[in-house]
């Protein structure tokens, strides 16, 4: 009974509303229900990694080589006898680490520079363009590769390397919203008010910008976890023998035609990973969108 | 255009200023006497002042002069010369797979929109962009190279046909990563020119179907998709550096995957400058595409 | 567009004795979306006779254009024909074939629509959209189907026609974009022509003119034209006979002359007065009360019952059918106006 009466007295409100309300959040949006649920289990692997992976990721076991997915080794094992199972989940923290911070650093660089960009004009956003003209004409993969050249293989590089290729993505972006927000009425009157730039600058203009920058950055971190597996399939990421998903696979080349496995999974986890944060992107359109337009 | 072109070779300038050492001792060795250097940085001109050093290379890109590889001891543009064909070979076929694959595709899923085949057939091309060309490789040759023995592990053959069959599959994994865009775009296009009236005035006047929608419906809804296109072909060429390391062809891509690990900078950097002409190129290319497609546009 | 009294009445006069070409017959159609079905055209009768004009008058949404389109079947999903016949030529429209409908449509019922822009292709050359329908017929060569091209354009009155038909719609202006259409829609002499509000979206001062020409060519082909509007100027202008509709309903049907001076229907009368004339301006307007009913939720009995001001009980209960009430004179009211 009194739990009763508590749920009828219990107003919740923002994003738990949202989520606990009547009106189910996997009917209303499914694409923000699925990508949550599968970050919340990729959250509970990165978090429970020892516990989950049954073997040592990196310890070596000759008599246990090349063995096909069995009870013992759900997924099977390598060339180096080690089990893929646990080697997969112990590569989960690195991959979502090179995704996440390769898409958090330069995010907050462009946005930074897309909001003095598009907010003062002039030389600066001149010079800024053409920048941009000139990034957008090397191929995204290209260019990283050759910075990579030049700074040298690894994960702390890789994620510098994609900072400075794709921060200016990030501004582009920032920048048209802002050319777009820069009109809105309550802008314009907090100009007319005499508030100052960096006041409206944060407190006007971020708020309707940031939105636009978090939904694309969502989807960039899974373009950026294959991009970062790409790098380490051809070496110049992660460095062995930590593993990496793009670097198992590169590994399992050799052993294609007697052991597929190796090279098959790590792919699978790839595409889940990249699926969760493409769903959480396509939901959080959905809900901020919206939600940006009623309020 | 100029800026642009100022742009890239600057940034090029600077990537190959930034690498650690100096380029005389790596060329020379460690064991060089300093003489050898002092005569190797003249030679380069390394001792003059860094703008000069900037005009010097300015210079020399205008007249394809693009130094020699440092691993190989041959001039790079002939190197460039011998690697380019592949990957444009690779590229253009992979293009033409592309809307092969996308066309049918996207016009079958927007015919019968919100039904189980269009549901479908995004579900798997949502998933197809999600999955990791070099995985998709593997994949390919696991199947087809290794279980069901169809296509060759790799190579490039020596005439045309070997050319088409050789690079069947690495052409389609690239074909399939551009057609998930692509099919996303002529969807929305074909379900927006559906509704157009002119496709109905086009039925009222009693053209057949397939004129209908070959000159009414896709003409008109191909227009935005080879914006798409154009934008997304610099994506496709960067894939060609992963697709061809895996499917051992010597094109530009594992030329310069090749040159880092050898620290081959010359290469590097000159590999790089050629894609970015490529896209500049492809660009060029789109928008006059574009114009031809829609008369209502004209070049400016 | 000034209202002329039907003095002006088209060059052929209504005639009884013509055969007629084409029956609509308790035509249906629905549009079903997954929130609700809708009725558009509800058991929709009339007949148009060789050479006649017909217009079919009333307001947005009272089913008039889709009972035009429906002749064509250009009715695309969500809508959908699900009842009546529609007999040409004794032959039911409704059950041919893809091939013979393509044979069907611009040979023997062709159609012109509102928008001109919109309805050429605004990548397609002139010449090719006129003549594209001539290639595939494949009964004249190529230098015939040109000629024949330049031959409509002058027909509609485009000038210069060989140098026209190189350009692209965008390079026309209203007016001329919606000759090009007529013309490009009869260039395979139909004995039908459809006109889907065909001067609603070109200038004042162009629609008298394409009027003229509608029927000047209609006279040239001995065509049968059937005139969407909503304007009861332009059917006094140019039809022989008019069919009122009121949300998805033929609710008054007769001759022009008839209709004008003898009106029987509370709704036609209504729209009537709410005609400005040359003669009387000093009169107000009186627009119809209220607004066309939600084709969702369709009031019961007659459905003009809740604007009209003659309603009774009985107009608020039962439904009202089309009934006689003079010389081929057709209205479904159990009162008169007159």
């Amino acid at each position: 009974m009194g739990t009763a009466q508590i749920t009828r007295t219990y107003e919740p409100s923002g994003l738990i509303a949202y989520i606990t309300h009547r009106n189910r959040i996997w009917r209303k949006n499914p694409s923000l229900f699925a990508g949550g649920v599968i970050l919340l289990a990729i959250f509970v692997v990165i978090l429970f990694n020892k516990q989950i992976a049954p073997y040592n990721p990196i310890a070596m076991d000759f008599n246990a080589a090349l063995q096909a997915p069995s009870r013992q080794h759900i997924l099977g094992t390598d060339n180096y006898g080690r089990d893929l199972f646990s080697r997969i989940i112990r590569a989960t923290p690195l991959d979502l680490k090179v995704g996440i911070l390769a898409v958090l650093f330069p995010l907050i660089i462009g946005v930074f520079v897309g909001m003095l960009s598009g907010y003062f004009g002039g030389i600066v956003d001149t010079i800024f363009m053409r920048l941009v003209d000139t990034f957008i004409a090397f191929p995204f993969m290209v260019l990283i590769i050759s910075v990579i050249a030049v700074l040298g293989p690894g994960l702390n590089n890789v994620i510098l390397a994609v900072t400075m290729v794709s921060w200016i993505i990030y501004a582009r972006l920032v920048r048209g919203e802002v050319l777009v927000a820069k009109n809105l009425e309550y802008v314009m009157a907090a100009k007319v008010l005499g508030y100052s730039d960096l006041r409206i600058m944060i407190r006007h203009i971020l708020p309707n910008v940031i939105t636009t920058a978090i939904i694309f950055g969502a989807l960039d971190v899974a373009l950026d976890i294959l991009l970062a597996s790409s790098l380490g399939f051809l070496g110049l990421g992660v460095q062995p023998p930590e593993p990496e998903w793009g670097a198992i696979i590169a590994e399992g080349r050799q052993f294609m035609s007697t052991a597929w496995w190796i090279s098959v999974y790590p792919g699978i986890a790839i595409i889940i990973t990249g699926a969760g944060f493409a769903l959480l992107a396509d939901g959080l359109a959905d809900v901020l969108r919206v939600g940006g337009k009623e309020g | 255009m100029i800026p642009v072109a100022l742009g890239i070779s600057l940034i090029l300038f600077l990537l190959l200023r930034a690498i650690p050492g100096d380029p005389a001792i790596i060329r020379l060795g460690v064991r060089a006497t300093p003489a050898a250097v002092a005569n190797l940085h003249r030679e380069m001109g390394l001792d003059k002042p860094i703008w000069t050093q900037y005009f010097i290379y300015l210079r020399d890109i205008v007249t394809l002069n693009l130094g020699d590889s440092i691993r190989y001891e041959v001039p790079v543009a002939k190197l460039i010369g011998q690697r380019l064909p592949i990957t444009l070979f690779l590229a253009v076929y992979a293009t033409l797979l592309s809307i092969i694959i996308t066309v049918p595709m996207a016009t079958f899923a927007a015919m019968r929109k919100d039904q189980t085949a269009d549901t479908t057939i995004r579900i798997i091309f949502m998933l197809v962009l999600g999955m990791p060309e070099f995985w998709v490789s593997v994949i390919l040759l696991i199947v087809f190279s290794l279980k069901i023995p169809i296509f060759p592990l790799g190579g490039y053959g020596k005439n045309f046909p070997e050319h088409i069959y050789h690079l069947a599959l690495p052409a389609f994994v690239l074909a399939l990563g551009q057609s998930a865009w692509l099919i996303r775009s002529l969807r929305s296009g074909i379900i927006d020119v559906l509704q157009d009236e002119h496709v109905n005035f086009a039925r009222a006047k009693g053209l057949n179907d397939r004129m209908v929608l070959l000159r009414h419906i896709l003409r008109n809804s191909l227009i935005p998709t080879v914006t798409i296109l154009g934008l997304n072909i610099g994506y496709l060429v960067g894939g060609t550096v992963i697709i061809e390391s895996i499917f051992s062809l010597p094109g530009m891509g594992s030329m310069m995957l090749e040159a880092i690990f050898n620290r081959d900078y010359t290469v590097v950097q000159s590999a790089t400058l050629c894609f970015a002409v490529l896209v500049i190129l492809i660009n060029l290319l789109t928008d006059l595409t574009y114009s031809i497609l829609d008369p209502r546009v004209t070049l400016g | 567009m000034a209202f002329n009294l039907p003095t002006t009445l088209s060059n052929s006069p209504a005639n009884g004795s013509q055969p007629e070409l084409l029956m609509v017959e308790n035509l249906q159609v629905k549009f079903f979306t997954h929130l609700s079905t809708i009725t558009a055209v509800d058991g929709v009768t009339f007949s148009i006779r060789e050479r006649e004009t017909l217009g079919l008058v009333g307001e947005s949404g009272s089913g008039k254009s889709v009972t035009c389109r429906s002749i064509v079947r250009l009715i695309q999903r969500p809508g959908k024909i699900v009842g009546g016949r529609i007999i040409y030529n004794n032959r039911d429209i409704l059950s041919l074939s893809r091939r013979e409908l393509n044979n069907f449509r611009g040979k023997e019922v062709s159609m012109i629509f509102q928008d001109p822009m919109t309805a050429l292709n605004p990548v397609l050359r002139i010449r090719d959209q006129i003549i594209e329908t001539l290639e595939e017929d494949q009964e004249n060569s190529p230098q015939e189907n040109l000629q024949t091209a330049i031959k409509l354009m002058k027909m509609v009155g485009i000038p210069i026609p060989e140098r026209r038909l190189t350009e692209y719609p965008h390079q026309f202006s209203g007016g001329m974009r919606q000759r090009v259409m007529i013309a490009t829609a009869i260039s395979r002499q139909p004995r039908l022509l459809l006109a889907d509000e065909p001067t609603t979206a070109v200038d004042v001062t162009i629609q008298d003119q394409i009027l003229k020409l509608l029927l000047h060519l209609q006279h040239e082909f001995g065509m049968s034209l059937l005139l969407v509007t909503h304007d009861l100027g332009i059917v006094a202008q140019t039809c022989d006979r008019v069919a009122v509709m009121y949300a998805g309903r033929i609710i008054e049907m007769t001759d022009t002359v008839t209709l004008f001076k003898n009106f029987h229907h509370p709704y036609t009368m209504g729209l009537m007065n709410s005609i400005p004339t040359v003669k009387a301006t000093r009169h107000r307007l009186i627009p119809i009360p209220g607004m066309p009913p939600d084709m969702a939720k369709l009031p019961d009995g007659c459905r003009f019952h809740p604007r009209c001001q003659f309603a009774t009980d009985e107009c608020r209960s039962g439904d009202i059918p089309l009934r006689q009430v003079g010389n081929n004179h057709f209205s479904a009211c159990i009162k008169d106006v007159r």
